[in-house]
């Protein structure tokens, strides 16, 4: 059997094996040892694995299904082995998406993940930009987190960085992880929640947009109820239970 | 012809009534009503009470409504407010201003009333789900009859109610309506501002959290 992944973000990591700064093929290699890589024609990667040998290796099989996460946190993961160790990487940058960027900034005591994020639609970009807020408010009552600052223009960190300038995006957010962030068990925990931060945010978005919709939809329906009320009520005869005719006097 | 209203303390309230250059009788007791609801609300704290009942008070006197069938072409019989096929037939066109933002505008004629409200709209958000809002009641515009389904330029949502809806329905009722709606939206709007933030609140602390 072989899993096939296409990712836009590989064109970019692909590259900078070559400078080998990248630590997406080490994680591969690490995770999947002695297996086959070479993809189809349409794909950028892929895995190909005997299904019997594998059948019952559940740890085997979590980091297939991740395999998403593994390739996207690669350059994460050397990043914050780099900061644990004390030393720190070049700045580098991934385009995971056509109008999404990732940067990956490590500094002496930390490592500064910003997330370029755009939506198409002006009521996505709205909420979006709410919700982008609310996490630098909520780093406020979540003291130990990472600091998060959020800012329409791009953040001092990607100063020396070329990347496309955009104009009327939703914004940049960034993850400033120090070293606590990063120890032990924390790391792929922090690793799982930045490459997976994309997914949270439209998913939420999408689910208070249903939230909108469906409060819009029944304040309709009472409004509706209250224009009914307007049209007088045209008595009809009314019948009892036995069949006789009930007349009000 | 203007009536500025003197402002209460902080409160921005203002009316106008526009446009007096015809004198039908209507007008003038039109006119009356809005000069006498004013004088009202002069002394309310709450700026959208006074708002509204001046509103209502203008529906009120306003709705008077008969059937009249087109000058021009035999057996048609179409909204004048609407065609404004003879200006005999239309009367003066009422601004009632909350502020700049909120504003009401009343434009009555001999069979037919049309009521265009413009809604608060202070940032992004609330714009974008004001007119996301609105667009979901024009869509249903066939359900609700008095509905007009595009809104009066520089508006966001218009009413046209004709003589025969007056007929069929309860003219206080159907005020009501008018007043309750205009009641609803910008709470529902602030509403729905509210439970985006705190949404937001909740996934940000939550994604936070995991990092501890």
């Amino acid at each position: 059997m072989s899993a096939s992944v296409t990712l836009m973000v590989w064109i970019d990591l692909s590259e900078q094996i070559l400078n080998l700064t990248n630590g997406s093929t080490e994680l591969l290699t690490k995770l999947f040892p002695g297996l086959d890589t070479t993809p189809d024609a349409t794909f950028d990667f892929a895995l190909k694995f005997d299904c019997d040998k594998y059948a019952n290796n559940t740890d085997f099989l979590n980091s297939i299904s991740q395999i998403k996460r593994h390739i996207l946190g690669g350059p994460m993961n050397a990043a914050f082995t780099a900061l644990a160790a004390g030393s720190s990487l070049p700045a580098s940058s991934y385009s995971y998406r056509k109008n999404e960027s990732m940067f990956i900034c490590p500094s002496k005591d930390k490592v500064v993940v910003i997330f370029l994020v755009d939506f198409q639609d002006t009521m996505d970009k709205a909420v979006s930009r709410i919700f982008l807020q609310e996490f630098v408010e909520g780093q406020r009552s979540v003291r130990t987190a990472p600091p998060v600052s959020y800012s329409k223009e791009p953040p001092q960190e990607l100063a020396g960085m070329k990347f496309p300038a955009r104009e009327n995006i939703s914004g940049y957010i960034s993850f400033s992880l120090e070293k606590r962030h990063v120890e032990g068990a924390k790391k792929d925990q922090a690793i799982t929640l930045l490459t997976g931060f994309r997914s949270y945010l439209h998913y939420h978005i999408k689910c208070s947009k249903t939230y909108l919709q469906m409060r819009m939809r029944k304040r309709v329906a009472g409004w509706l109820q209250v224009l009914n009320r307007a049209v007088p009520e045209i008595e009809t005869e009314k019948k009892t239970a036995a069949g006789k005719t009930f007349v009000r006097k | 012809m203007e009536f500025w209203l003197p402002a209460n303390g902080a409160v921005d309230f203002q009316a106008q009534v526009l446009s007096c250059n015809s004198s039908s009788s209507s007008s003038i007791h039109l006119g009356f009503h809005v000069l006498h609801c004013l004088w009202h609300l002069s002394n309310m704290a709450n700026t959208l009470r006074p708002y509204l009942t001046c509103i209502r008070n203008t529906l009120t006197a306003a709705m008077c409504l008969q059937n009249f069938p087109c000058q021009e072409v035999e057996r048609h019989n179409k909204p004048e407010v609407e065609f404004k096929t003879s200006r005999e037939l239309l009367l003066n066109p009422i601004l009632i201003c909350r502020n700049e933002a909120e504003k009401c505008l009343i434009e009555a004629s001999i069979n037919s009333l049309r009521i265009s409200i413009k809604v608060k709209q202070a940032d992004e958000l609330e714009n974008i789900l004001a007119k996301k809002f609105l667009r979901f009641l024009s869509m249903r515009a066939e359900s609700f009859q008095v509905l007009r389904r595009k809104p009066v330029q520089g508006y966001d949502i218009s009413f046209l109610i004709t003589n025969y809806h007056c007929e069929e329905m309860s003219k206080h009722k159907l005020i009501d309506f008018v007043v309750t709606f205009m009641e609803d939206i910008d709470k529902e709007i602030s509403e729905l501002k509210l439970s985006v933030n705190t949404r937001g609140r909740l996934v940000a602390t939550e994604f936070l959290r995991q990092f501890t």
